[in-house]
């Protein structure tokens, strides 16, 4: 009986799950005032319109997608819309915030650097999600900070962008190369830059194709994560980056340029002080690791020092890191298929132990239309939240214990989200009592107050009955206990 | 107050187990590294199932306060029985003792 009953509740969730997947609105429309620093803004949103109003300042945005997020950066409001499903997130050691998509791969990334500190990130009753910034960090004066998170239209999207200790899922930041790199002669497995284009070539001839500006200030292009297949790794020793620095673009003092990538392996680099190039046209490097909370994989900073030299315009240095990383990569019996590799940005920094962007870095706002793959590895995917954790037998033997914490302390519930596969149908399976709370009312309030009655009843006959038993000094029986 | 007091006594059976334990997982994860990856797999898994237990709490359309009840009955049920066991034990041992 209990069988059929758990089958039939299961079969009723589910049921009412895929015929409410075009019904997942839960914020239609808001009307509140936020209050930061100096000035108050009020914002409305309703039949999918946001009027935001500032002082006198009234401005109106329809919103065409099936997303959107408000927030603030100082005096700055921004929205951005997204197609599916956005995730933001944030760095503590980077300063960076960015908001992106899972399976968007063209125009819904958004990406934005702030300074921040981060103290506390909750879910309101009032179905948004709110940042708490207790103080400016680092020592970037005019930047940005990260007051709020206004809200989205769709509240279970939020929730679960925030694991199990309440951090944050970080991506690492944003693509911005700018223009002193130049190609020569790279060949197929290389990266380099022609004329005002940077292209990332695989051995399968693959190419992405970045447009670049010639302006030296305003130059930045993302060219997103970029696969390397097994066979590209093993038939090339020297295979991935050569970075070229232009030759007619000279180098700025205090600039530095930083390569990103990313392994999904889980092997580990430890942040180390490398030498790229030899002789005089050597340059020193930062290998620095980002605090990735809740992702598999690994993400890397290489910080490349300024030099000199490098303000005249006669630098021709060739940069064969991935040699160094394979080198490294060696010591491990990894599988290469996962390695996935991402050379876009170069900033302004002004330390390299202590990158963050410049201002004019912080104002940019970049819908990349450049991006050749998004990583899964962050989604907020039900099945792609499946993560390793090392806890070997401890973790197996005390997980019935866990269950049984988790069952007790649970005192909420996320819908359930995920995407068919080989289709794009994000299916959302609600929970089953907000949904028939939302439905039946006050009948499903009745439902709950005889059911929780009768559990209550039987239980205090249970109660009863074993004082009643234990009560009884003449019995020496010894029962079997009932698990 | 109540759910608070059986998750401080959870909490300290998983973490005394943890402890027990930990030096198998070493040696476990220096000895046999296929094994380790295999039981972090399944407690991978096993992580996953829990994470999620509060969509089929939800399920059972029960409020929180009467999941909590019921465990805790049961916590209490078996707690009675095995006390009264251990009390009637301890007492013959010393009756046997005194004679």
């Amino acid at each position: 009986m209990k069988k059929y009953l758990i089958s039939l509740i299961l079969f009723i969730s589910i049921f009412i799950g895929f015929n409410s997947v075009d019904a997942q609105e839960i914020v239609t429309s808001f009307d509140r005032n936020y209050t930061y620093s100096s000035y108050t803004v009020n914002i409305k949103y309703s039949d999918n319109v946001v009027t935001i109003t500032q002082g006198s300042t009234v401005s109106t945005y329809t919103i065409t997608k099936s997303y959107f997020i408000i927030y603030w950066v100082d005096t700055h409001i921004y929205l951005n819309e997204f197609d599916s499903t956005p995730i933001w997130s944030l760095d503590r050691s980077s300063n960076y915030a960015s908001f992106y998509t899972s399976n968007d791969s063209s125009s819904n990334r958004y990406h934005k650097g702030f300074n921040y500190s981060l103290s506390t990130v909750s879910l309101s009753s009032s179905n948004s999600l709110s940042l708490s910034v207790d103080s400016e960090s680092r020592n970037c004066s005019n930047c940005g900070k990260l007051s709020q998170l206004i809200s989205w239209n769709q509240i279970y999207s939020s929730t679960q962008i925030l694991n199990s200790n309440n951090q944050i899922v970080m991506e690492p930041n944003i693509g911005m190369l700018s223009t002193p790199f130049q190609s020569q002669d790279y060949g197929n497995g290389q990266i380099g830059i022609t004329t005002n284009h940077l292209q990332i070539t695989s051995l399968n001839s693959s190419t992405i194709d970045c447009p670049l500006n010639t302006d030296f200030v305003d130059n930045y292009c993302n060219t997103g994560f970029y696969n390397y297949s097994t066979d590209d790794l093993l038939l090339n020793d020297r295979l991935g980056i050569r970075l070229y620095f232009n030759q007619s673009v000279p180098f700025k003092s205090l600039q530095y340029y930083v390569l990103t990538f990313r392994l999904n392996e889980p092997v580990q680099l430890e942040p180390t002080n490398v030498v790229i190039g030899s002789g005089s046209t050597n340059r020193t490097a930062v290998l620095n690791k980002y605090k990735v909370y809740n992702n598999s994989y690994n993400d890397y900073q290489l910080v490349i020092n300024p030099n000199s030299s490098d303000n005249d315009n006669n630098i021709n240095l060739a940069v064969d890191y991935i040699d160094i990383l394979f080198k490294k990569l060696d010591n491990y019996d990894i599988d290469a298929s996962n390695f996935r590799f991402g050379v876009y940005n170069s900033y302004k920094y002004t330390d390299a132990s202590n990158v963050m962007p410049t201002d004019e870095d912080l104002e940019r706002e970049y819908n990349s239309n450049n991006i050749n793959d998004i990583s899964t590895g962050s989604t907020t995917n039900f099945f792609n939240n499946f993560s390793f954790n090392s806890h070997g037998v401890s973790g197996v033997v005390t997980s019935p214990i866990r269950l049984l914490n988790s069952i007790i302390n649970t005192n909420s519930c996320s819908p359930i989200s995920f995407t068919f596969p080989h289709s794009n149908n994000i299916v959302t399976l609600p929970c089953l009592q907000s949904y028939l709370s939302n439905n039946l009312g006050t009948l499903f309030t009745l439902l709950q107050f005889i059911l929780s009655g009768f559990i209550c009843y039987r239980v205090a006959v249970g109660i009863l009955r074993t004082i009643k038993e234990v009560s009884n000094p003449a019995s020496d029986s010894i029962e079997v206990v009932d698990l | 107050m109540i759910s608070n007091i059986v998750s401080i006594v959870l909490n300290a059976v998983v973490s005394l187990v943890s402890i027990i334990l930990i030096p198998i997982d070493y040696l476990i994860e220096q000895n046999i590294p296929s094994l380790s990856n295999i039981l972090n797999t399944i407690n991978s898994f096993l992580d996953w199932i829990i994470q999620n237990v509060g969509y089929s709490v939800d399920a059972t359309l029960l409020p929180h306060w009467v999941i909590v009840v019921i465990f805790t009955y049961i916590i209490f049920k078996i707690t009675i029985k095995w006390s009264v066991y251990a009390v009637k034990l301890a007492l013959k041992w010393y009756n046997s003792l005194k004679t």
